[in-house]
C-alpha cells in the first residue's frame, strides 16, 4: 500500500483511485453542507465520474455529484493507486 | 401501547466531553426561556452550537440578552478547543456513531465491488458519450409527448367542441334559456376555456408519465450531473436543467419543477429563463405561419425557432447575473446520485396523476376566467348597431382594444388589428392565437355545421368511437419514436382563404414585406409574455414582482427582436 503524506485537492486525484479524506478548505457554510452529506475527514471516498464541470464521487454507498470548485476545496491523501 | 422506545434498545450517543457540557449548560437555560419553548431544549442547544443561521437569529431577536450571552459564552470556550471546526467535529461525531452501529451489524468486503450502477454510470455519465445519450432520452420523452399525446388532445377537442356544445345548448333549450346571449356565454366563454383546459391533459399526462420514470429510474439525477457542464452556460448549474426541459412541454409545470432548486436566486433565475423554451403550445401558430410563407422550408423554420428560445436564454441569463443578481453567488452544485431502481407503475402513475391535477387546479380557473373575459370583450358592441352578443368581431370592443394596441406593432410589421388581437388571446394560451386568426380573417363559418344535428346516441358513439380511434392513432406513433413510421403523414387543411388573407392582411400591414413581417411576428410569439396560466404559475412561486419582471421583460426583449428582423428582413429584400 502506497501511502503519500502530501494533501492534495480531490479535483487532482485520478479516476478509481481510493483516497482519504484530511480536510475541507472552504467557508464554514459550504464545510457544514459538505460534512453533513457525509464529507467528514477520515472517510474513504474515489472518483467515479467526471462530466468536464463536476466529479461523480463514490463515498462509501453513496454516489455523490461535487462542482469543481468544491472538489478543490476537499483535500485528500492518496490511499492506493487503482486499476485505471 | 408499546411505543418505538420501548422496543429500541437504549444506545450511548454522545458528543465530546466539552461539546456535552455546553449543550446541557445551554439546554437548561433554553428550556426555562419561555419564548423558545416550542423546540426541544437540546436539539436547539446541538443546532445552534453547529450554526443554523436561521435559529441564531431567532434567539439574537427573543431569546433575551441573558441567553444570547450564554450562548457567546459557550461558542467561546468551544472556539477555544476546537477553532472553526466545532460544527464539523459535531457532524464527524454522529457519523462515527452510525459507523460504529453499522459495521457491528452489517458484514462487508473490506473494497466495496463496482456496483452495477457504477458499472451503467460508467457509459452513461461518460465525457464524451453522456451528452449524446441524454439528447436521445430527451427525443424519446418529446416524441411521447407530442405524436403520442396528440391524438388525445384532438379527441378532446372534438368532443368538447362538438357533443359537449351540443348537449350543453340542448340543456339550455329544455330550460327555456336557449338562444340568447347566456347560451353563448356557456358555451363560447365556458365550454370552450374548459376545452383549453382539457387540451393540456394528455400532454401534461404523457409528459409526467416521461418525467416520473426517468426520475425513479434515478436517470434524472444523473442528467444533472452530465447537464451541468452546459447549464453553466446560462449562470445555472445542473439542477436547473429539469425545468428547462420541461418547459419544451409547458411553462407552467416547468415553474413548479423549480421547487427542487436550493436558493431562491437559482429558483427565480431559472423560473425567468424557462419561458423562452419554446413550449408545445407555441408549435401550432409556428406550423400555421411558417406553412403558409415559408412551405419548402417549415421544418427548418420551426427549429430554428425553438433554438433562437435557447440562444435568447443564453444572453438574458448572463445579463440577469450581471444586473439583477449580482449580489447573490451561485449556490454550490452538490447532488446524492440515488442508486439505478426499477420504477413501480404505482408510484408513477401515482406521480402523473397528482401532478397533472394540480396544473389543472392552479391553471384550470385562470384559463377559464380569462376566456369568460375575452368572450364578453368579444359580446360587447363597440360600434354600429348590433345587439350584445351578437357583434360581429370587426366592430366588437375586442377589436376596438386591439385597434389601439396595434401601433405599438407597426414598426414589427404586423400592426394591424388582426394580428394585435391575436397575440392578445395568445395571453390565455398560445395556441389560441391561431383559432384567433382564423376567426378574424375567415369568420365563424369556417367550420361547416351538420346540416342535422346528430342525436344523443349518435354523438356518444362518436365519442366512444373517436377514443377508440385515438389510442389506435397513439399506438400506431409509439414506433415513430425510434424513428419508424407507420400512420402517413396527414396535414391539417387549412381553412378556406385562411392563407390568402393572412398573406394580404401582412402585406397591407407592412408595405408588402410580408415575408419579413411573418418572421418578425413569428419570433415574437416565440418570445413575448408567457401565458396567463404561466404567469399565475410565476407569481404563486416567486411573488408579484417576478411575475412582472417576467411579463413586462418578455414582452421587450420580443418586441426588440421582432423590431431587429422585420427591420433586418426588409433590409435584406424579404
Amino acid at each position: 500500500m502506497k501511502q503519500t503524506s502530501h494533501p492534495i485537492p480531490l479535483r487532482f486525484v485520478n479516476h478509481g483511485v481510493r483516497a482519504k479524506l484530511v480536510g475541507i478548505q472552504s467557508s464554514q457554510r459550504i464545510s457544514r453542507r459538505l460534512s453533513e452529506l457525509g464529507f467528514v475527514p477520515g472517510i474513504e471516498l474515489s472518483v467515479v465520474a467526471d462530466s468536464g464541470s463536476a466529479l461523480m464521487i463514490a463515498l462509501g454507498d453513496t454516489r455523490m455529484a461535487l462542482e469543481y470548485p468544491l472538489a478543490h476545496a476537499l483535500l485528500v491523501t492518496v490511499v492506493e493507486q487503482g486499476a485505471c | 401501547m408499546t411505543t418505538m422506545a420501548g422496543l429500541a434498545p437504549q444506545i450511548p450517543f454522545s458528543y465530546p466531553a466539552p461539546v456535552e457540557r455546553e449543550i446541557a449548560q445551554l439546554a437548561a437555560l433554553f428550556a426555562q426561556t419561555p419564548a423558545l419553548a416550542v423546540y426541544p431544549a437540546r436539539w436547539l442547544a446541538i443546532q445552534v452550537l453547529e450554526g443554523d443561521e436561521t435559529l441564531l437569529a431567532e434567539i439574537e431577536a427573543h431569546g433575551g440578552s441573558a441567553v444570547v450571552a450564554a450562548l457567546n459564552d459557550s461558542l467561546e470556550r468551544l472556539r477555544a478547543v476546537y477553532g472553526d471546526e466545532l460544527d464539523i467535529v459535531m457532524v464527524d461525531q454522529r457519523y462515527r456513531f452510525v459507523h460504529e452501529v453499522a459495521t457491528r451489524a452489517v458484514t462487508r468486503p473490506v473494497t466495496p465491488p463496482a456496483t452495477l450502477s457504477d458499472q451503467i454510470d460508467r457509459i452513461v455519465t461518460h465525457r464524451w458519450f453522456g451528452i449524446p445519450i441524454f439528447l436521445a432520452v430527451m427525443w424519446v420523452v418529446f416524441k411521447l409527448t407530442t405524436d403520442v399525446a396528440a391524438p388525445f388532445v384532438d379527441w378532446l377537442d372534438s368532443v368538447v367542441s362538438g357533443p359537449l356544445s351540443r348537449w350543453v345548448s340542448a340543456l339550455l333549450g329544455m330550460v327555456g334559456a336557449g338562444g340568447g346571449w347566456f347560451e353563448s356565454l356557456l358555451i363560447d366563454g365556458v365550454v370552450a376555456g374548459v376545452g383549453g383546459v382539457l387540451a393540456f391533459v394528455p400532454v401534461l399526462l404523457s409528459l409526467y408519465f416521461a418525467l416520473a420514470l426517468l426520475e425513479d429510474s434515478g436517470y434524472m439525477a444523473r442528467a444533472a450531473f452530465v447537464m451541468d457542464r452546459v447549464m453553466r452556460l446560462f449562470g445555472l448549474h445542473g439542477k436547473s436543467f429539469l425545468p428547462m426541459i420541461v418547459g419544451f412541454g409547458c411553462s407552467v409545470p416547468a415553474i413548479y419543477a423549480t421547487r427542487t432548486l436550493d436558493s431562491r436566486r437559482d429558483r427565480i433565475l431559472t423560473g425567468l429563463l424557462v419561458p423562452f423554451m419554446s413550449c408545445s403550445a407555441r408549435l401550432p401558430v409556428y406550423v400555421l405561419i411558417a406553412m403558409i410563407f415559408f412551405p419548402a422550408y417549415a421544418g427548418q423554420v420551426i427549429f430554428g425557432l425553438c433554438l433562437t428560445g435557447i440562444v435568447v436564454a443564453v444572453g438574458v441569463g448572463a445579463l440577469a447575473r450581471r444586473t439583477l443578481f449580482t449580489r447573490q453567488p451561485p449556490t454550490p452544485f452538490v447532488l446524492e446520485l440515488p442508486p439505478y431502481r426499477l420504477p413501480t407503475l404505482r408510484h408513477i402513475w401515482r406521480q402523473m396523476w397528482e401532478r397533472t391535477a394540480a396544473f389543472v387546479r392552479k391553471a384550470g380557473t385562470v384559463i377559464l376566467a380569462t376566456s369568460v373575459v375575452v368572450w364578453l370583450l368579444l359580446a360587447i358592441p363597440a360600434r354600429g348597431d348590433d345587439q350584445f352578443a351578437a357583434t360581429p368581431v370587426d366592430q366588437s370592443a375586442f377589436a376596438a382594444l386591439a385597434q389601439a394596441g396595434a401601433p405599438v406593432f407597426a414598426p414589427l410589421g404586423f400592426g394591424n388589428w388582426e394580428s394585435s388581437g391575436a397575440l392578445m388571446t395568445g395571453l390565455i394560451a398560445k395556441e389560441v392565437v391561431v383559432g384567433t386568426l382564423t376567426q378574424v380573417y375567415v369568420g365563424e363559418d369556417a367550420v361547416a355545421e351538420p346540416a342535422t344535428p346528430p342525436s344523443l346516441g349518435e354523438d356518444a358513439a362518436a365519442i366512444v368511437t373517436g377514443l377508440g380511434a385515438a389510442i389506435g392513432d397513439a399506438l400506431r406513433a409509439l414506433p415513430g419514436i425510434i424513428g419508424i413510421n407507420l400512420s402517413a403523414a396527414e396535414e391539417e387543411p387549412l381553412a378556406e382563404g385562411l392563407a390568402t388573407a393572412i398573406q394580404a392582411g401582412l402585406a397591407a400591414s407592412s408595405n408588402g414585406h410580408a415575408t419579413a413581417a411573418a418572421l418578425a411576428l413569428l419570433v415574437f410569439v416565440l418570445l413575448y409574455t408567457p401565458c396567463v396560466a404561466t404567469l399565475a404559475a410565476s407569481r404563486h412561486e416567486f411573488g408579484l414582482r417576478w411575475m412582472l419582471t417576467s411579463l413586462l421583460g418578455q414582452f421587450a426583449i420580443a418586441w426588440l427582436a421582432a423590431l431587429i428582423v422585420f427591420q433586418g428582413g426588409r433590409m435584406v429584400g424579404m
